[in-house]
């Protein structure tokens, strides 16, 4: 399932979506992972802030209620990070506790220097109670090279799935670029949005051609865009693509990339986790849609 | 927007979750709340009423504060929340051992007088009493009340507003440092958050700093 950066650039987005999807018409959104051509949901979760909750038994518990109604949903990428502070062990304490649904696509990510880095896998590991996990991802770029040692000998000892390399806030897109070139991880974790769109120049197109998987992070703007946008009304085209909130809009529009394999937007309300899986059902849309939904915004 | 942090975006937490760690915080120094509150309220009454407390007892009593505030709050629950606090917390061991051990040794002489005095015993006045008003105030519940010794905030203002009561020197400079320093990165740390209490410890912060530049020798 390749395809030329011309292919992307010049807006063969729906045939191309199509491809990436393998979905039907009518059927909930699932993407290839063009590794291996496994498919995953493409609404995914984070847990940056969110799941953040430390011992509190009754944030636990909401917490725990979100990720039972992502996985009644279908499930998919749950991507969190040592960073995160008490996040990995509210996800390992939810799926310990929802006896282990089926349907869990476990991110995580190493976030230090490389001597430390296998000591904080295995710590990682330890908090979410898996076996092993089905993408670790380098976060930020920190040591990437050492760090993409580390997890490519864990894959190659079957230890791993799969290895990515992070970056959010549209940092270090040059590096992110050299990465992709030099030494290409399966899949790349970038900020994209219907406002940070500086990906699709370069980021997206290369990802699509070399086989990349591509997870965005960031599809709110941290809450911010769907709380601005909430001052204004739907427009009527927007029923076209099935679309009647505005959280629904903006990962239409993130989903829609054919570059674009998942999306994790994070919640700590089962309410907004329905509406944001809600997003993949239904059309999707195509370039012309998606330039319209891009100007819109923008001139809001 | 992309390629740009904001102060918001060094956060890993929510204010819900920041607010529910004093509620963790109160439940388990339960009922000490009211005797601390109690206890404030003498310490104010003594003060306005010219007398001066013994460093011996303060000092142990301050640093207790300070170690319980560091190790049950900042280490913790805060530190469940942010991977920083628990090296945070050090400053506030620090802080309560120095108290403690000066304390005992019969440092700082709380005989301040003027306006930096009665500046300090505004501010501890406001730290023992109005402080855990703040949670009401703002919408929550009396259980996420910050209270001193239990919360980090009132502790470290009413310890600058102690010191200011003290008479000027080398430790009582000391002893202003890790207070100051804490009551700038809480009100940071609110800014980060958006909510209003930021102006509220920055207020407190300023207050003390004023006080403390005001002593008499």
């Amino acid at each position: 399932m390749r395809a030329t950066r011309r292919a992307v650039l010049a807006g063969a987005g729906a045939a191309l979506l199509a491809s990436a999807s393998g979905s039907a018409a009518g059927e909930v959104l699932w993407k290839r992972i063009p590794a291996t051509g496994e498919r995953i949901p493409a609404v995914g979760i984070g847990s940056w802030i969110t799941f953040n909750v430390g011992g509190d038994p009754a944030l636990r518990a909401e917490c725990r209620a979100v990720m039972a109604a992502f996985f009644q949903a279908g499930g998919g990428i749950v991507d969190s990070s040592p960073m995160y502070g008490s996040s990995q062990e509210v996800i390992g304490d939810a799926l310990a506790k929802l006896n282990r649904p089926p349907g869990l696509f476990s991110a995580d990510k190493v976030w230090t220097r490389s001597p430390a880095g296998p000591a904080q896998i295995a710590e990682t590991t330890r908090r979410w109670g898996v076996q092993r996990f089905d993408l670790l991802q380098v976060h930020n770029l920190i040591d990437w090279e050492r760090n993409l040692d580390i997890l490519a000998a864990m894959k190659e000892a079957g230890r791993l799935r799969y290895i990515g390399v992070t970056t959010s806030h549209g940092r270090r897109h040059d590096e992110l670029e050299a990465v992709m070139r030099r030494r290409p991880p399966d899949f790349v974790q970038l900020t994209y949005n219907v406002v940070d769109r500086e990906v699709e120049g370069r980021l997206l197109p290369l990802a699509f051609e070399r086989g990349i998987a591509v997870i965005c992070n960031r599809p709110f703007q941290r809450g911010r865009l769907p709380d601005r946008l909430a001052a204004h009304p739907m427009p009527g085209w927007a029923q076209e693509i099935g679309v009647s909130t505005w959280p629904q809009y903006l990962l239409k529009f993130i989903l829609s990339h054919p570059a674009v394999t998942a999306a994790i937007p994070a919640t700590r309300r089962v309410d907004h986790l329905r509406e944001n899986k809600s997003s993949a059902f239904g059309p999707m849309p195509d370039p012309a849609m998606r330039r319209r939904m891009a100007e819109h915004v923008r001139d809001l | 927007m992309a390629g740009s942090w904001e102060l918001e975006d060094f956060l890993p937490f929510s204010p819900r979750a920041y607010w529910r760690l004093f509620a963790l915080a109160n439940e388990a120094a339960w009922p000490a709340q009211p005797f601390l509150i109690a206890g404030g309220t003498l310490l104010v009454l003594f003060l306005l009423t010219g007398r001066r407390p013994s460093p011996r007892w303060l000092g142990p009593a301050l640093g207790a504060a300070w170690l319980w505030a560091g190790w049950q709050f900042v280490a913790l629950r805060y530190g469940a929340l942010n991977w920083a606090a628990p090296t945070l917390a050090w400053g506030f061991y620090v802080e309560g051992a120095l108290l403690a051990v000066l304390g005992l040794a019969g440092r700082p002489v709380f005989a301040g007088r003027g306006r930096g005095a009665r500046a300090g015993t505004g501010l501890l006045a406001a730290a023992m009493l109005a402080w855990p008003i703040l949670a009401f105030v703002d919408g929550r519940p009396w259980r996420e009340a910050e209270v001193f010794a239990v919360a980090p905030d009132p502790t470290a203002a009413a310890t600058l507003a102690l010191l200011a009561v003290a008479a000027r020197g080398r430790w009582t400079a000391l002893l202003c440092v890790v207070p100051a320093l804490w009551l700038a990165l809480s009100a940071l740390t609110l800014f980060a958050m958006g909510v209003w209490q930021g102006w509220a410890v920055l207020a407190a912060l300023l207050a003390g700093l004023a006080a403390c530049a005001a002593r008499r020798p």
